[in-house]
């Protein structure tokens, strides 16, 4: 698994921010198919994005100073793109970043 | 929530019966440590008897001895009378004045006489002696042998006491283990009856008890008819079927609390969404495998999972998911090779669970697995229901090739993201979302 990092435009967000509440939802509801078309679409939608793919203890190791700085800290979608500066140089506080978990392959093999 | 689980009573009878076995090898154990301490006082007992009859013995010789002794004491002082008398003898003789001759008196019979009572009196010397060195002998035996008899009944008394703490301790413990018992069985019965109540009023959880404790008919032949009804799990049963694994599989509930607890520390969408995908990885194939397993766990006494078959001679090898084994009644999945198995055969399954284009992409890895199931009479393959996704074609060319490589497809587990949401369900169960 892996999370992608994708720099959002402010003209995107109307279309995301739907996107982002289902997949909410259908994560809250234990629905994995509703995550995975939700996850889809939006990876569709950042695909011509600038993007970075973190595997999953780099993400956590990056959440873990984003809580020593900021215990309350919430692992949004949507965050400020300062955070990640170092992966986006030129992100400025007002730059969004969609923070994405998504599966790489088919997990599921039983 | 059930007021009582299935799970939870029959972990409360496995208890018992585990408590039971106990009481079984505290018998045993109990029996053969007092029966070692009982042997230990016998022998105990007979060496004090043995050293009491040597005492005896002792004291009788060392009384005998004495008796010698003062015979020869005896015999001695009377050896000294006759040495005596006759030196007496002599002297008298010798005092005679000389005859008319001039010659002394012959004393020869008197001198010879004090010769013979000399060696009288040394032979009577020797003999005491002999006597005394016989009886000093016979008291230090005799002393030994009190001493023996002493030692062994202080051996005796230690093995009686060992023998008394085996009988006590034995006693106490098997109370302690029958207490145990009756208070589990009492727990028991009050929990069968709460379950008994609980299924009189709860259709789904009955049905669920049923599946649970399901045989098949005797004599019956076990059909794919029958293979499709044990799989067929409506979602409320699945429910119950996750809180019966949590119950009763250690493995899942260590597994389902891991999960619970990130689910419950995430803080944030992103970390929420990794926890479901990493427990549809992990939680959701082992949920998968016991569905199975226990759906067809009862065709047989025996089942196996993952059992490896090497494949050709390039060292390749396929696991069969679950062959159940010694099956209680026959089998008949169809005609040909590989499709019957008689009473105590073997039935092999292959379980694949994921969508529908997952399936079909593992079309020539299922025709590869079917060769690892012919290590039994019979052989199949279970596949989630997402099969039906795919167009008829391909439906009917997975199934063909099933067929043809001696493996069909015989029964349905739930769709793969039915069996998702159960686990995530569960998981998320008591955990507050944000």
């Amino acid at each position: 698994m892996k999370v992608k990092l994708a720099v959002i435009s402010r003209e995107q967000l109307a279309v995301i921010l739907p996107l982002i509440q289902k997949l909410r939802d259908a994560s809250n509801a234990g629905d994995m198919d509703a995550m995975d078309v939700a996850t889809d679409a939006l990876l569709a939608l950042v695909h011509d994005q600038r993007s970075v793919d973190l595997s999953e203890d780099e993400w956590k190791r990056r959440l873990s100073e984003f809580r020593s700085k900021d215990p309350t800290f919430q692992s949004d979608y949507l965050v400020s793109g300062e955070l990640y500066a170092r992966y986006f140089p030129d992100a400025t506080p007002e730059t969004m970043i969609l923070q994405l978990p998504f599966n790489e392959r088919d997990v599921n093999d039983v | 929530m059930a007021q009582v689980s299935i799970g939870q009573v029959e972990n409360l009878e496995d208890l018992i019966r585990a408590l039971e076995s106990v009481r079984e090898a505290l018998e045993t154990a109990c029996r053969e440590q007092i029966a070692a301490a009982e042997r230990q006082c016998n022998e105990a007992r007979g060496e004090v008897q043995t050293s009491e009859s040597m005492l005896e013995d002792a004291i009788q010789s060392e009384q005998e001895a004495q008796q010698e002794m003062a015979e020869a004491q005896q015999s001695l002082e009377s050896a000294e009378n006759t040495l005596s008398a006759a030196e007496f003898a002599l002297s008298a003789c010798e005092a005679q004045p000389p005859d008319e001759d001039g010659y002394g008196p012959d004393c020869s019979g008197e001198e010879a006489a004090v010769a013979e009572a000399q060696a009288g009196v040394e032979a009577a010397q020797v003999a005491l002696e002999e006597a005394i060195v016989a009886f000093e002998k016979a008291t230090e035996n005799r002393q030994r042998m009190e001493q023996r008899v002493e030692h062994a009944k202080q051996a005796l008394a230690m093995a009686e006491q060992v023998f008394e703490q085996a009988q006590r301790e034995c006693s106490s413990r098997m109370q302690e283990v029958n207490k145990s018992i009756d208070i589990g069985k009492a727990r028991l019965a009050a929990a069968r009856r709460a379950l008994d109540a609980y299924l009189a009023t709860n259709p789904p959880a009955a049905r669920f008890y049923e599946w649970l404790h399901w045989h098949p008919e005797h004599g019956k032949p076990i059909t794919p008819t029958v293979i499709r009804d044990r799989m067929n799990f409506s979602p409320e049963q699945q429910r119950l079927f996750q809180g019966y694994l949590y119950d009763r599989d250690p493995a899942y509930r260590k597994m389902v609390a891991k999960y619970r607890g990130d689910w419950t520390a995430a803080k944030g969408d992103v970390e929420r969404n990794i926890v479901n995908r990493n427990a549809r990885i992990h939680l959701s194939g082992q949920y998968a495998e016991q569905l199975a397993r226990y759906a067809l766990a009862p065709l047989g006494s025996k089942i196996e999972t993952q059992s490896r078959t090497f494949v050709g001679s390039d060292g390749r090898y396929t696991k069969t998911d679950l062959i159940v084994r010694d099956l209680r009644a026959p089998v008949l999945l169809g005609r040909g090779e590989g499709m019957a198995a008689p009473v105590g055969g073997s039935l092999a399954f292959e379980v694949k669970c994921g969508k529908a284009d997952y399936l079909y992409a593992q079309k020539d890895h299922m025709v590869f697995q079917a060769e690892g199931h012919k290590q039994a009479d019979a052989h199949c393959t279970l596949c989630s229901r997402d099969i039906h996704d795919l167009s008829p074609e391909k439906e009917e060319e997975l199934r063909e090739a099933l067929r043809v490589a001696g493996s069909p497809l015989v029964g349905m587990i739930p769709r793969k993201n039915e069996i998702d949401q159960s686990c995530l369900t569960f998981i998320h169960a008591d955990a507050e979302v944000m």
